[in-house]
This record gives C-alpha cells, structure tokens and sequence, in this order.
C-alpha cells in the first residue's frame, strides 16, 4: 500500500485523476475505513490522507449561512457555539456520536460520504437543508444532501470528487434531535429523528422532520408534517402518516414493526413537547 | 508489499525518527516498534478504548490511526505520564480510590481521565460518564473509576 499526503486540493485532484478509481482510498478520520480494512483484512493499493487539505478543515460563518470543512470532527462540532445555538440538532447529534476517541477523529465529511442509512448527522443536515460542495477537475458543484445521498453506501460523489463543505442556512430555526439506540453510549441508531421548526403563537409556522435508520436514505415525514401544518395540531394527526414516509426493514438491532411504531411515538412525543414549551 | 515511509514525532517528550510500515497502526507501532506495551489492544474498531492514548492534545484510539498519520505529531501514552517516575494526581486517585482490578483497561481509563481534566471544566458524574462512554472496563463497574477522576478534579485534591 502506498500512503499519499497531498497538502493542496489541485494536488489532491490530480493524484485521484492518475490512478483508477478502485485502486485508491480517501483517508480522513479514518473511524470507519479503518474498521472495514481490518475486516477486510487488505489495504487498498493505495490511500489518500486528505487531512492536510487546508481548504477542508475550516468553519466559516456567513450571514447566511454556516460553511463546515468536511473534515471537521465531531467533537469540533459538539464544541461550537454558533452550531449548538443556531443548528442544536446537529449539535445534540454530535454529542451523541460514539464516544469521545472516536469524535477527536470521525469528520462529518466522512460520515456524510459513508452514507449510512443511520449516520448520525444526517437526520440534522437534512431537516436543516444543508447543500454540500464538490469539488472535481471540471471545477465545483453544489447539491442538496437529499440529493446526494442514494442508497446505503451510495453517493452521488463522483469517483473523481472530493467533497469540500456542508453548507447550513441560517434560517433561525428551532431544532431538536432524538436517538433511539440499545443504550446511550456508543451505540448505532434504531431510529434517529431530526426536527427543524419555527413557531406562529401556539402553532408551527415551519415544520420539518428527517428520520433515519427507517428507510435506505434519511426520509422527510412530509406526510405527516404537511397535516400537522394544516391542522394545526399534533393530537389530531394521525401518527400512521409517518408509514407513508418510511420504508424500515428487520435487522439485528430492532424489526421493521418496532422502527415503524417507536418512530410514530417519537415524533409525536417531540411535537408535543416543543408546544407545550419546555423543549428546552 | 507494504510501504516504507520515514516519520517523526514525539513520544512522551522524546522525539522519535525512524521508518514505519505503510500499514501499521499507531498502536502496534507503540507496542512492536517503541515498545511502549501499556497501550492495550483489544476490539480493533474503536469501541473499548484500551488503546487510548494522547495526541496533539487529544484522547484517540490508537487502533483506529495508522503510524504514518501520527507524522509531526505529539503523542503521550500511559508511560508518558508524568515523567519522572512520580504519579499524576489522577494516578493516586485510582489507586486510592481502588479503581483497578485486571488493570487492562486502566492506561486508556487514565488517559481519558486526564484528558477529562485538562480541560478545566465542572465535572459531574454524568459528564464524566459521557466523556469515558468510549472506555470499556469489564470489571469494576465504572463507580470507582468515575468516583478517582471526580476527586482528582477537585480543587487541592
């Protein structure tokens, strides 16, 4: 295996663009890849170290809207003032990320490009409508998670991009983040859910709801908020809406009947929650 | 085949140059090549935290980094501490408060806990139980080890 450290993006392009795409490996946290090397048991020919990319590795504020480099960790993000005021889901979601090791070195680019359908930052970035920011020879494109995001495993990441940035609107958004997992610490989500909102006297003026681990991809419950925006209730909605949205399956953590039910009873439960006022 | 690559770094102050395996992780770089075996392996993937160990300031699982990603870095490990064969006041605090009993997991519980420590804040017993969520100890039940760090935080403990 040959181990690549290239200190600028066009450096970094050109290595990508010189050997084939299955020849080569993006490092970066390295939390994951390098848990699927040990279990694979062979190194890639070769591996990328992108973690001295200057250009990755900044947060930026706008007045518009929060740039996060995609190499940012975790536990930076947990840290940050401006996101645990302005983006709090993605906060709580940081700070029940594993555990503090693994946050000192998992980067949300990272979690992002693996696309886990239970990532734990992804419920967040989605309910807050975050763009990411590509970068490949043919120069730079932006696109929406939503978009980018396929299947498990799957991304729209060209074998020739790398990914630069998570951009978050600032939107003034109240949010909130609930995991569901078999204990507190360190454990993979049952079910995840992200809620971004903003309130109108007693109502929501502005509901959205991402979910993970209950579909291949992060899913809006669109069903259900757009009746809970209608009528302007939460008692009154049905809660079976959220099927429509979701599409769980069985596995070793929880049946696809449990994610479906626990889902319903979590989302119902935090828009309660946030009405009645103490969501703080 | 596997890469030679010629890294340097600082290991519990001393500065450190030589050639290591492209594929080698940090861990078993500390352990085979500097023979610093109180950094224990144990899960592989990030979970147990016995190979805890300080980087650039910050606790990480030593199994989860490759050496050539520790190039120009700072690392202390459990014999790192504190240097002259002297106990850190965290050290002491374990001992007594009896916070040990195989022991495998203690060098990752200690390096956690100093670096829980050093960053100046209140502790409690639920942020101390947030912070060591990444160290696995099968033995002592967490009450002793959480109850070594709270004293070893405590103004003139």
């Amino acid at each position: 295996m040959k181990y690549h450290r290239p200190t600028d993006l066009d450096a970094c392009l050109k290595l990508m663009q010189e050997h084939p795409a299955d020849e080569w490996r993006i490092l970066a946290g390295g939390t994951d890849l390098l848990v699927q090397i040990e279990m694979a048991g062979n190194f890639p020919p070769n591996l990328i170290d992108i973690k001295h990319l200057p250009e990755l590795s900044t947060v930026s504020v706008f007045e518009d809207e929060l740039r996060i480099g995609a190499l940012t960790t975790l536990e930076e993000i947990r840290q940050h003032e401006l996101i645990k005021a302005e983006f709090h889901a993605l906060h709580q979601a940081a700070c029940q990320f594993a555990g503090l090791q693994v946050r000192n070195r998992a980067t949300l680019g990272g979690n992002i490009c693996n696309a886990s359908p239970a990532g734990d930052t992804l419920p967040a970035l989605h309910a807050f409508e975050s763009t990411l920011l590509l970068a490949g020879p043919a120069g730079q494109r932006e696109v929406s998670i939503g978009e980018f995001i396929l299947a498990p495993g799957k991304t729209d990441l060209h074998p020739d991009e790398l990914l630069l940035c998570i951009n978050l609107p600032r939107q003034n958004r109240e949010s909130d983040f609930f995991k569901l997992g078999l204990r507190d610490s360190m454990a993979i989500a049952v079910v995840n859910l992200a809620t971004a909102y903003s309130l109108n006297g007693s109502g929501f003026k502005y509901l959205q709801m991402a979910a993970g681990a209950v579909a291949p991809t992060i899913v809006t419950l669109d069903h259900y908020t757009a009746a809970v925006l209608e009528r302007s209730s939460v008692s009154e909605v049905p809660t079976g809406l959220i099927e429509q949205d979701i599409q769980p399956i069985d596995d070793i953590r929880a049946s696809a009947g449990y994610r479906s039910k626990v889902l319903q009873r979590i989302a119902a439960a935090q828009l309660s929650e946030i009405l009645d006022g103490d969501h703080n | 085949m596997s890469e030679q690559v010629n890294i340097s770094m600082t290991v519990n102050g001393k500065a450190f140059s030589g050639a290591a395996s492209s594929t080698i992780r940090l861990a078993d770089f500390l352990r085979e090549n500097l023979h610093l075996t109180g950094t224990k392996i144990v899960c592989s993937e990030g979970e147990c935290g016995a190979c805890s160990i300080i980087m650039d300031g910050k606790v990480v699982d030593s199994c989860l980094i490759l050496a050539v990603e520790a190039d120009g870095s700072s690392i202390t490990t459990i014999e790192g501490l504190p240097g002259n064969d002297e106990l850190t006041r965290l050290q002491q605090s374990f001992i007594d408060h009896h916070a040990v009993q195989c022991g495998y997991c203690i060098p990752g519980m200690i390096l956690t806990g100093e670096s829980i420590l050093e960053t100046g804040k209140i502790l409690t017993r639920e942020s101390i139980k947030d912070e060591l969520a990444g160290n696995i100890c099968r033995c002592t039940g967490y009450h002793k080890i959480i109850d070594a760090i709270i004293n070893a935080g405590e103004p003139g403990a």
